[in-house]
């Protein structure tokens, strides 16, 4: 157990190292302020019934202004609250963020690792399928997807996720690659040690800082393409959801009516801002040399 | 490895990478629903309807309608464009045009700006300068381009009256001749001097808000990679030699540090790509951007598919184009493959 | 592609200053692939065919001194521009009226008609249309000519219509010609003669002016591909050679459509060239007219709010649009299809009492200021501007204690149910009609569950033209009927097209008494017959709903102040650019 304590010390040093950048700090505390609002969201904003990610609407006062009576962020043109649809659109956005993330690393990770460690034919054809998708722009080939597919929170997901999880194959595989060539692979080869326990020895823990880095900058990155795919028009109505609130709002700028709007987009501008800093942060720390996106 | 070896062996790839694409947005374009459902209107019957998918090759078998499709894009039928009530391959270049227009001129003011405010930030590095400068790297990245394309559209058009909406002025654009799409261009080779004018005048504001991600990106990796390139021997060396801190920046650190930003160009150009879609909405710009907008939400998927395929082989030739340059440039590259 | 280098590569010095060529280089290249790819633009841009001018901006007849009426809309022509080949209340239905003429006109100021390709309008006074109402004459105007310079005679307007029924398009309009045109012949060069199946009071506003009878010009149809059973004209779709006072000449997709006054109309020249700009983008619309860029934008009632306090620009109400906006109920979903979720039974808009609990659950109040901005009016079964409209006909009002009562009656209160609506994504006068009709029947009872489906505008055509249709409800615009007899019949005969698609028989308490009323009152020339008949539909209609009908629409046009001389009757499809002038 003497390299899990080192290990851990590693980390106590690194989290050190991390909140004493002034940045990244403030990212974190953006994140923990906002996670904490997607937890006691009930607390903060009662739930609607029947849907809680329905915002309530109230057809008597659409389009109030911030400071009506019930609806301290304004309305939008349908009634429904800007405070309920930013707290609780949290919520989604953290759905969002985690659900998307968590299928492109797995996706991402397996193939990647498949490829590298197996290597030959496998190797080709994943590759293969990762350059394909790596040819179309993200944003159009989730603009398509989720264009054909209809206008909808999961329709999103999907489409986010199908879209993302190439960058961590092509970080897992050259990760691999670049253990293969170590001699300690095949020293430890000598000893015995199974291909699977070089693996989690020594690939995993090695790629772990760049997939940290890349994978904190996504989930800004997540939220932010969710919203632009939702401003277009991929929202379903009435949806709980930043991007959807901004989308809501959007029409009413050019009126004047500026609250729905700029909420909504302070709101993804500030999650995004957020783990970028945070992301910036941690790869300063960890590895100045993964350029990322 | 040689060049020409790795030039080779990128473009031979290339037709296989397509034909896969194809093969992806043709599977796409089928699990959404039928196709023409664009052209459907609730009082046709039921033979009408059969009539319809008939004349677009629907009741053939699948493998059929993908060889036939392909088939129509060697010949130069990327299929036809409901939303513009014509064939795909005739309107496509006009958008072509008029995209590539404001994002060669976004692209200029993404890499000239960014290499500029990148070095100028990585000089000074901690001191405040270089924390503007990363403030306007950061925010790049995160600020949704949708709202803030809408906030400064509304300044400079409505309220400051600076930045006209679309492309042109269709008067001043039909004095002219032109020859090559590009409206700032032709203006220029009519020697029509107003129209140039024009052009300009719509350009500028869209390019610049288009360009701005791409100059959040450039300018962040030119400042790290310029504050790594400082921390190198030769620069102590110049320095304890009493080189000026300038001298030694312009003469040796950027040019190194311009390596890896190389690199990021070709990302930069997926953004130029992607932001082109929500700009266009917003300063009603003529481009593709706009029309695979309108073909999605309205479900046009003829176009839809021409576009992501055009996107996918514009989107190569791009990235293939600057690894080219790189590997030009620094012949010790290795390569990740 | 993921680079890995050794940072320290410097590499010789001479690569160093490549680095700004190579940059530049690459530029280059980008803009000659540009000029490659853009020169074939400048040639396409222009439509095909005789039409064919520079692109763009005002040409000809001295170019640039005479101003433009700037139109701007949503969408552009999706079929193209051919009188065959549009849909009804499509953009390219609005296209023709611009550019193309009938044989008779609808007065700007009412539901009168006025001779326009004919010298006369046919009546059985003026003795043009026989005792027995099947045959009309039509006296054809001497001296008229094509936007080609062809001159128009009676062979033309046979041509026109006979070509819409041969062609028979899907996408086009054919079946109104044929359901009630028995036979067109030409009597002589300047004489034109029709005799119908069946004396039809409707004939002259409804398929006389409809977009399908438009007149084309025959040679130009010749010469340009011909008349083919089943096919689409190219030539017609993306060119127009009409008679009207603006002609096309050019077509920019995704862009705009630019239109020059035709110098020699026949009547009164028009004062302007026009464009129809396309804008996609709600907000850019509203920023190009405050800015001055449009005269004109479709108007979206939210835009109204937007403007109001702009003192350049115009809104204008007069009267209410024809388009029907409704939810309907569907009486025979196919068991199978039912959607995931949804617990009614097949039969469950059988029953009249639970329409009519729908119907009083409604908030009409709430959608007409949250889906209209205001403008617009509770509706009876009729729009306000048609023949038979009765402004004392019962409405409904949001009555929720009578929609419970009714629920419990049925036997559906304490039960529950869930239930789903289609409606198309991204519209924001059909989305407040489910959301609120969900709100309205969630907030009744908790065991109410709507679910509102939104689609994208392909997916919801789409299913709308299932037969049968796979949803319980749907919610949409109807056409712009100029008569009631079509709407009546259309809509709400048990067998007419959509009476057969959603199962009316089985839901009307007296299918055969309504099916009675509207075939006497399509039948009857006698305008007080007809609206006696249609009073009585319309209390039928109201107590056996098969809509909510959501309410009528204001007429709300919104324009800039320097547009003189506007005027619009929503009984055209469109305003009518040949009326404007700027000053």
């Amino acid at each position: 157990m003497h390299a899990l304590r080192v290990r851990l010390r590693r980390l106590a040093r690194l989290s050190r190292a991390v909140l004493r950048n002034p940045s990244a700090s403030a990212g974190l505390v953006v994140i923990v302020l906002m996670l904490l609002m997607a937890v006691f969201a009930p607390l903060l904003v009662e739930a609607n019934t029947p849907d809680p990610y329905q915002m309530p609407r109230d057809w008597a006062a659409i389009n109030a202004p911030p400071g009506t009576p019930g609806h301290p962020l304004g309305t939008t043109p349908e009634g429904g609250d800007v405070l309920y649809g930013i707290v609780w659109g949290s919520r989604l956005s953290v759905r969002l963020a985690l659900t998307v993330a968590s299928i492109t690393l797995a996706v991402g990770i397996t193939l990647g690792s498949l490829a590298g460690s197996i290597g030959g034919r496998w190797d080709e054809y994943i590759m293969r399928v990762v350059d394909v998708f790596m040819s179309i722009p993200e944003l159009i080939l989730a603009l398509a997807i989720a264009g054909i597919l209809g206008p909808s929170f999961r329709n999103i997901i999907l489409a986010l996720a199908v879209v993302g999880w190439t960058q961590y194959a092509r970080v897992i595989r050259g990760e691999i690659l670049k253990v293969k060539q170590k001699e300690y692979v095949d020293s430890a080869r000598i000893i015995g040690e199974t291909p699977l326990r070089v693996y989690l020895r020594n690939v995993l823990p090695n790629s772990l800082t760049p997939i940290i880095v890349i994978a904190t900058l996504d989930m800004g990155k997540i939220v932010l393409v969710g919203a632009t795919l939702s401003f277009i028009g991929l929202a379903e109505t009435g949806l709980a959801e930043w991007g959807n609130v901004v989308s809501a709002g959007q029409q009413g700028v050019v009126a004047g009516r500026w609250w729905v709007a700029t909420f909504g987009g302070a709101m993804v501008f500030l999650w995004a801002l957020a783990f970028n800093m945070l992301g910036d942060g941690l790869r300063d720390v960890l590895d100045p040399r993964v350029e990322g996106r | 490895m040689e060049i020409r070896e790795y030039v080779v062996r990128r473009l031979l790839k290339l037709p296989l990478l397509l034909f896969l694409v194809s093969v992806l947005v043709f599977g796409l374009s089928r699990i959404g629903g039928s196709p023409i459902g664009i052209y459907l209107e609730h009082d046709m019957t039921h033979e009408q309807v059969v009539e319809l998918e008939e004349r677009f090759g629907l009741d053939e078998s699948l493998p059929e309608q993908y060889v036939a499709w392909l088939g129509g894009l060697f010949r130069g039928d990327l299929g036809f464009s409901a939303v513009s009530a014509a064939p795909v391959a005739t309107v496509l270049p006009e958008k072509l045009a008029a995209s590539l227009e404001l994002s060669v001129l976004a692209a200029f003011i993404a890499f000239g700006l960014g290499i500029g405010l990148g070095t100028f930030g990585g000089a000074r590095r901690d001191r405040f300068a270089d924390h503007a400068t990363r403030v306007i790297a950061v925010s790049g990245a995160s600020l949704p381009l949708f709202w803030f394309a809408l906030l400064v559209l509304i300044l400079f058009y409505l309220v400051l009256g600076w930045a006209p909406l679309g492309r042109s002025d269709p008067y001043l654009y039909g004095q002219i001749v032109h020859p090559t799409g590009l409206y700032s261009v032709d203006a220029l080779l009519n020697g029509h001097w107003p129209a140039f004018v024009d052009a300009i005048r719509h350009l500028w504001l869209p390019a610049l808000v288009l360009g701005y991600e791409g100059l959040a990106t450039i300018t962040r990796v030119m400042r790290s990679s310029l504050v790594d390139e400082l921390q190198e021997d030769y620069v102590d060396l110049a320095r304890s030699k009493g080189l000026p801190e300038r001298f030694v920046i312009k003469r040796h650190a950027r040019r190194n540090a311009l390596m890896p930003t190389v690199t990021v160009m070709g990302v930069a150009f997926g953004l130029l790509l992607q932001g082109s879609v929500v700009v266009e909405l917003i300063f009603q710009w003529p481009g593709l951007g706009r029309w695979i907008a309108t073909a999605v939400l309205r479900g046009d998927q003829a176009t839809i598919m021409a576009f992501v395929l055009v996107a996918a082989v514009i989107f190569l030739l791009a990235n293939l184009a600057v690894d080219v340059a790189y590997a030009y440039l620094d012949r010790r590259v290795v390569l990740g493959e | 592609m993921m680079v890995t280098t050794d940072r320290r590569g410097q590499g010789s010095g001479s690569t160093r200053r490549r680095i700004p060529s190579l940059l530049a280089l690459l530029m280059v290249l980008a803009l000659l692939a540009a000029a490659c790819v853009g020169g074939e633009a400048a040639q396409s841009t222009d439509g095909e065919g005789d039409q064919a001018a520079a692109a763009g901006g005002d040409e000809g007849g001295g170019g640039g001194d005479v101003g433009t009426f700037v139109h701007a809309l949503g969408g552009e022509p999706t079929t193209g521009v051919d009188p065959a080949a549009v849909s009804a209340g499509s953009y390219g239905d609005r296209v023709v009226i611009q550019v193309y003429e009938f044989l008779v006109d609808i007065a700007p100021d009412g539901p009168d008609l006025l001779p326009m390709l004919a010298t006369e309008v046919p009546t059985q006074e003026n003795g043009l249309v026989s005792e027995d109402g099947l045959t009309y004459t039509f006296p054809i105007r001497e001296g008229i000519t094509f936007h080609d310079g062809t001159d128009l005679t009676a062979d033309d307007v046979k041509y026109s219509w006979d070509r819409v029924i041969t062609m028979d398009l899907p996408e086009g309009q054919a079946g109104t010609l044929t359901e009630i045109v028995e036979s067109t012949r030409v009597v002589d060069d300047l004489t034109f003669e029709v005799t119908l199946t069946e004396p039809a009071a409707w004939f002259l506003t409804s398929v006389v002016n409809s977009v399908p009878a438009a007149v084309v010009s025959q040679d130009a149809v010749e010469e340009n591909g011909g008349v083919a059973a089943g096919e689409p004209n190219e030539f017609m779709r993306d060119n127009a050679v009409g008679t009207g006072p603006h002609q096309l000449v050019s077509w920019q997709r995704n862009e705009q459509m630019t239109f020059e006054r035709f110098e020699d109309y026949w009547g009164e020249p028009a004062a302007l060239d026009a464009r129809w700009e396309v804008v996609v983008d709600d907000a850019a619309t509203v920023l190009g007219l405050r800015g001055g860029d449009f005269d004109l934008v479709e108007p979206v009632p939210q835009f109204i709010p937007e403007v109001e306090g702009d003192e350049n620009i115009v809104i204008d109400e007069s009267g209410f649009l024809l388009e029907p906006l409704h939810l309907a109920f569907n009486l025979r979903i196919p068991e199978e299809a039912m959607p995931e979720g949804d617990t009614i039974p097949p039969d469950f808009f059988h029953d009249a009492r639970v329409r009519r609990a729908f119907n009083y659950a409604f908030d009409y109040e709430a959608f007409i200021q949250a889906g209209l901005g205001g403008q617009g009016a509770p509706a009876t079964y009729l729009p306000p501007a048609l023949l038979g409209y009765d402004p004392d006909a019962p409405k409904y009002e949001q009555d929720l204690a009578e929609a419970e009562r009714l629920f419990r009656e049925a036997g559906w209160w304490d039960e529950g149910f869930t239930v789903s609506v289609l409606v198309e994504a991204g519209n924001p006068t059909f989305s407040p009609v489910g959301l609120i009709l969900k709100d309205s029947l969630e907030a009744l009872n908790p065991n109410f569950n709507v679910n509102v489906v939104e689609v994208a505008e392909a997916q919801f055509d789409e299913a709308h033209a299932q037969d049968p249709f796979e949803y319980p409800m749907w919610i949409k615009n109807g056409d712009p009927f100029r008569d009631p007899h079509q709407l009546m019949f259309t809509y709400f005969h048990p067998d007419g097209p959509w009476g057969q698609t959603l199962g009316y028989r089985e839901g009307y308490e007296d299918p055969d008494q309504i099916a009675e009323l509207i075939e006497e009152a399509g039948r009857s020339t006698d305008v007080e017959e007809r609206e006696r008949l249609y009073g009585e539909l319309l209390r039928l209609l109201h107590d056996d709903p098969m809509w909510i009908w959501a309410a009528d629409e204001a007429n709300v046009q919104i324009y800039r102040d320097e547009v003189q001389d506007f005027v619009y009757n929503p009984l055209w499809i469109m305003p009518r650019w040949r009326y404007y002038d700027k000053g």
